[in-house]
């Protein structure tokens, strides 16, 4: 069979198999089985020879072991009560403005961005934290629902993310390394948060009945003074954070991986300082760090196997010819990736997009002579979307699971709506603005 | 009376070819090429001229396929598939397969061994292929050497060494046998992975650290992160690659097919030389706009020399394999010095570098 | 019967994943204690980055059943969320005996093969520590063993659930 056939086959299959429910590492490891023996003539000991060495190549790789170390991280941060007590006070110091409590949900969710390297955990910590707040003063349910999902997936964009170091990990290149990666994310991260912080002003001063501020009352219980000694308190905790992370990397203490070690020493100190810590709760952060863990390694076991036999067939070729032979622009080609990866995004988890198209898509932007980092950033920004669109995206599931009762998928589908758009927006602007990827690379790292 | 003298050698492959009846098979073959090399590297590029080639003079009868590090196998996990029949062929430096036998580094670089020359003369003609394909044998493989890029680049260093007691507590990053060494002569010496490296000399998590001869480097920029460089590079006197084939396929190839292999492995081991070191001299005109060359003193060289030797010997002691293949090589070593020592004097050196007396070795 | 067996592997696969989550702790402290000797001490280990990378691959490894056991491998549920319980239950079934277990019992083959080998050559890593690699092999086979022991118990019990419905 042609390698053009089999490429195409190879994709509807999966798309067919994925819609049937199964776990998503083990359909792709079935279809990379189908074909892989299609392919090679049914020769079960060669292709799963080959799945025997990509699987010892994911347990020997240094890069990756900062994954358990974030997700870790972020268990601890989430049991250490931090986020509540940031949302605390800044509930207070932005709450007399028209829309300022997503406001303070926005603040809130991009200082801990900075401090965990996964989302889940800050969707969670908000959702319970901050529906009951919102939806008591009268806000817009959707808008709530949006304001949540979208900022607490900002975690995933804003370094440290795991997204990076599997990218990182993925194309082993100089100039997608982690740290260039995490150097290269802050902007993008700033814009989008950015975006959400004026989408929510803008609206809710035009349409107050979707954002109102907290009563008057509530408002002069506390004098300035104290609202800004409130909030300086409990910015030190994640600053400190921030420091013990991307700190450690740029002062050249620690390498990425070694990075994650130290921001989960920092979490596990600010839980003990909160006295949240017990043997108990230490056990059950372990617990729930191998359950992530495992699932994101067990995607990228599966997302190793699909794409070693899509290129082992030869369908690298036929994307690169489809792309790069039928003469079409170096913009369009990067629109279409963009295309397929926000597709794709509906409905596939971020870690299998990333491990199906990166392998592809790197040798042909290679190959263009685009900037590989600014790419790079793109994709990522691009597969932060994959969070919230609908039907399958991740922080709304996380979302509805602790919504309070009453709470439509329906009206969480339309209420993140917005937020797509402005992401498709601050997508566009880095792709025409270059530099609000490269800038911050290229002063710390000369590159 | 004067001794009869016949011819003082002779091609013994002659005798062999033509008692050979090679005749044109008609069987086409698409075989698959793993190596633990990314696009990026000039390694590639001197796998890929083998494939190359052998379709050249094969008129397409054997095609094999090139894939990159990690496309069908990680980089480290291009031996095994070999092995195993994942793929057919594989390139590598055969030192990164000194977890399965420590004698692999012998034939890919040993610190103070062979030059590029010796590597030829040693692999060709003093038995070293033989051994070498002795020790891939054991793992049912068929090797051949195939690229040699000569000698490789010093550290890049943040810090000024070029005594002795300049290496005392330099933070350096280095694998396999140099570290070992490295750490004898009190270097600090950590094996960070090798994407960190770039990372860690910027962010000094590292004061120095080495990868391979400058037209490889250059893409690397380490030069953009450290200060010096300090030469020579006595870890790598020579940078020896091979091609390898898993044996059940290579005993399928028809005679004619063979032969082709074998000559396009040869090609691609004179010409990666070539390319490789007509790119090091442009390579170094740049690397000196961003850094300075530096060399270590005589005495620190000799003091080098002496804990290598020391080291080699303890390694000889626990590995027989590396016993026989370095002893091999310092045989070679000895019996050439004569001629080396005899020829020396005339390395075209710039004119008025030459009568300057500078270098006239 | 079945009943004990599947409760047994449960139960198994439940506290071999709790106690290999624990070993996340040792994982961090290994790669605090290397970033403390080079940056303090000037003196980094040899083995630190090889151990570490070890500990994260054991981890992950021995608790890909345990996630399995606990539902936390992802999926896309779109479909399977809007058709009735029975015909889920029978596609789960289906999936189970057409993807995993086939994918699973060859993996775990192969892997255990691949283990084997290396093994047979008591493999090293090829670095100046050289700690012996092949019983890290024979864990990973060892995980996609537990893993396909879980995924069998996962079939039993839907095939279970399935005949209470009738
Ligand atoms: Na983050
Ligand atoms: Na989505």
């Amino acid at each position: 069979m042609s390698p053009e056939f089999l490429t195409v086959a190879m994709f509807g299959t999966l798309i067919v198999a994925v819609a049937l429910g199964h776990p998503l590492a083990y359909t792709l490891a079935g279809v990379a089985t189908l074909f892989g023996l299609i392919d090679n003539g049914f020769n079960v000991p060669m292709l799963f020879n080959m799945f025997a060495n990509n699987c010892w190549g994911v347990m020997d790789n240094y890069v990756l072991v900062a994954i358990p170390l974030f997700i870790f991280m972020a268990q601890l941060l989430d049991r250490s009560k931090v986020a509540e007590k940031l949302f605390e006070s800044l509930y207070i110091v932005l709450g007399s403005l028209k829309g300022g409590l997503g406001l303070a949900v926005v603040v809130v969710c991009t200082v801990f961005a900075a401090t965990t390297g996964i989302i889940g955990a800050s969707v969670v910590a908000m959702g319970l934290l901050a529906t009951p707040a919102l939806l008591d003063k009268g806000y817009d349910k959707g808008l709530t629902s949006g304001i949540i999902c979208a900022a607490g997936t900002l975690g995933i964009l804003i370094p440290p993310s795991i997204m990076m170091v599997v990218y990182g990990g993925l194309t082993g290149l100089k100039e997608t390394s982690v740290g260039n990666l995490f150097a290269g994310a802050v902007i993008p991260g700033l814009i989008l948060s950015g975006l959400y912080f004026l989408y929510i002003l803008i609206r809710c001063t035009i349409n107050p009945k979707d954002g109102p501020p907290i009563s008057k009352e509530e408002a002069r219980k506390w004098t300035a003074a104290q609202k800004w000694a409130m909030t300086l308190k409990s910015l030190v905790p994640p600053l400190a954070l921030i420091f013990m992370v991307m700190g450690t990397i740029l002062g050249g203490v620690a390498t990425p991986t070694e990075a994650a070690g130290l921001g989960a020493l920092g979490a596990f100190i600010l839980a003990l300082a909160n006295r949240q810590l017990t043997w108990q709760v230490l056990k059950e952060a372990s617990y729930a760090t191998l359950r992530t863990t495992a699932m994101v390694m067990m995607l990228f076991i599966g997302g190793k196997f699909f794409s070693s036999v899509f290129l082992s067939m030869g369908g690298g070729d036929v994307v690169a010819d489809l792309l790069i032979g039928s003469g079409l622009s170096t913009w369009a080609v990067i629109a279409i990736m963009m295309l397929i990866v926000f597709i794709m995004g509906m409905f596939v988890d971020w870690a299998a997009i990333l491990l199906v198209t990166v392998p592809i898509f790197m040798p042909i932007v290679l190959e263009l002579d685009v900037d590989p980092l600014w790419f790079s950033m793109l994709m990522c920004v691009n597969l932060q979307t994959s969070f919230l669109t609908p039907p399958f995206g991740y922080a709304l599931f996380y979302f509805a699971g602790v919504a309070p009762k009453g709470y439509d998928m329906m009206v969480i589908y339309r209420g993140i709506l917005p937020f797509v758009l402005l992401q498709l927006i601050g997508l566009t602007l880095m792709a025409l603005f270059p530099q609000t990827i490269t800038w911050l690379p290229s002063l710390f790292f000369g590159s | 009376a004067k001794e009869q003298r016949g011819k003082f050698g002779e091609d013994p492959r002659h005798e062999q070819v033509k008692r050979l009846k090679v005749e044109t098979s008609d069987k086409k073959f698409r075989w698959k090429m793993v190596m633990p090399w990314s696009k990026g590297l000039l390694f590639y590029d001197i796998a890929t001229h083998f494939a190359d080639s052998v379709r050249l003079a094969s008129g397409g009868r054997l095609e094999i396929k090139p894939f990159s590090a990690g496309e069908l196998v990680p980089a480290m996990q291009t031996f095994d598939a070999v092995a195993q029949g994942t793929a057919e062929v594989g390139h590598d430096w055969p030192g990164y397969w000194k977890g399965k036998n420590e004698a692999f580094v012998a034939f890919a670089s040993v610190p103070f061994g062979l030059d590029a020359e010796g590597y030829n003369i040693w692999l060709y003609e003093k038995g070293g292929l033989e051994m070498m394909q002795e020790l891939y044998g054991q793992f049912g493989l068929h090797a051949l050497p195939c690229g040699q890029v000569g000698q490789e680049m010093g550290l890049f260093s943040n810090k000024r060494a070029t005594k002795m007691e300049d290496f005392k507590g330099l933070r350096v990053r280095t694998p396999g046998w140099y570290m070992d060494i490295m750490n004898m002569l009190g270097a600090s010496v950590s094996p960070l992975p090798g994407g960190e490296v770039y990372l860690a000399l910027e962010r000094g998590v590292i004061d120095a650290a080495e990868f391979s001869s400058p037209a490889i480097n250059y893409p690397m920029g380490f030069d953009e992160v450290t200060k010096y460089s300090i030469q020579p590079g006595v870890h790598q006197p020579a940078c020896q690659c091979a091609i390898f084939f898993n044996k059940k396929a290579w005993d399928e190839l028809p005679e004619d097919l063979k032969w082709i292999v074998r000559i396009a492995a040869k090609e691609t081991q004179l010409w990666s030389y070539n390319w490789v070191n007509a790119l090091n001299a442009k390579a170094i005109e740049l690397f000196k706009k961003k850094i300075e060359l530096v060399r270590m003193d005589t005495e620190t060289l000799i003091e080098f020399r002496k804990t290598t030797k020391q080291y080699l010997d303890s390694l000889k002691e626990k590995y027989p394999d590396v016993k026989k293949v370095l002893d091999s090589q310092e045989a070679f070593i000895e019996e050439y010095a004569v001629w080396r020592d005899a020829r020396s004097g005339v390395t075209p050196w710039p004119y008025e570098t030459y009568i300057s007396g500078r270098i006239t070795e | 019967m079945a009943n004990s067996l599947t409760s047994l592997i449960d139960g198994f696969i439940d506290r071999q994943g709790r106690l290999c989550a624990l070993l996340i702790l040792p994982l961090c402290l290994v790669v605090i204690y290397e970033v403390f000797m080079r940056y303090v001490f000037n003196a980094p280990t040899t083995w630190g980055f090889e151990a570490t990378t070890f500990l994260y691959g054991i981890h992950y490894m021995l608790g890909l059943a345990y996630t399995e056991l606990h539902n936390g491998h992802v999926k896309v549920d779109i479909v399977t969320a809007r058709i009735k319980t029975k015909t889920a239950a029978i596609l789960a079934i289906a999936t189970n005996c057409v993807i995993f277990l086939p994918v699973m019992t060859l993996l775990t083959y192969w892997t255990g093969r691949f283990a084997w080998d290396s093994t047979l050559q008591m493999e090293k890593n090829p670095t100046s520590w050289a700690p012996p690699i092949w019983p890290i092999k024979i864990i990973m086979a060892v995980s996609f063993l537990f893993l396909l022991l879980q995924g069998i118990s996962k079939l039993v019990h839907d095939i279970r659930s399935l005949q209470s419905m009738d």
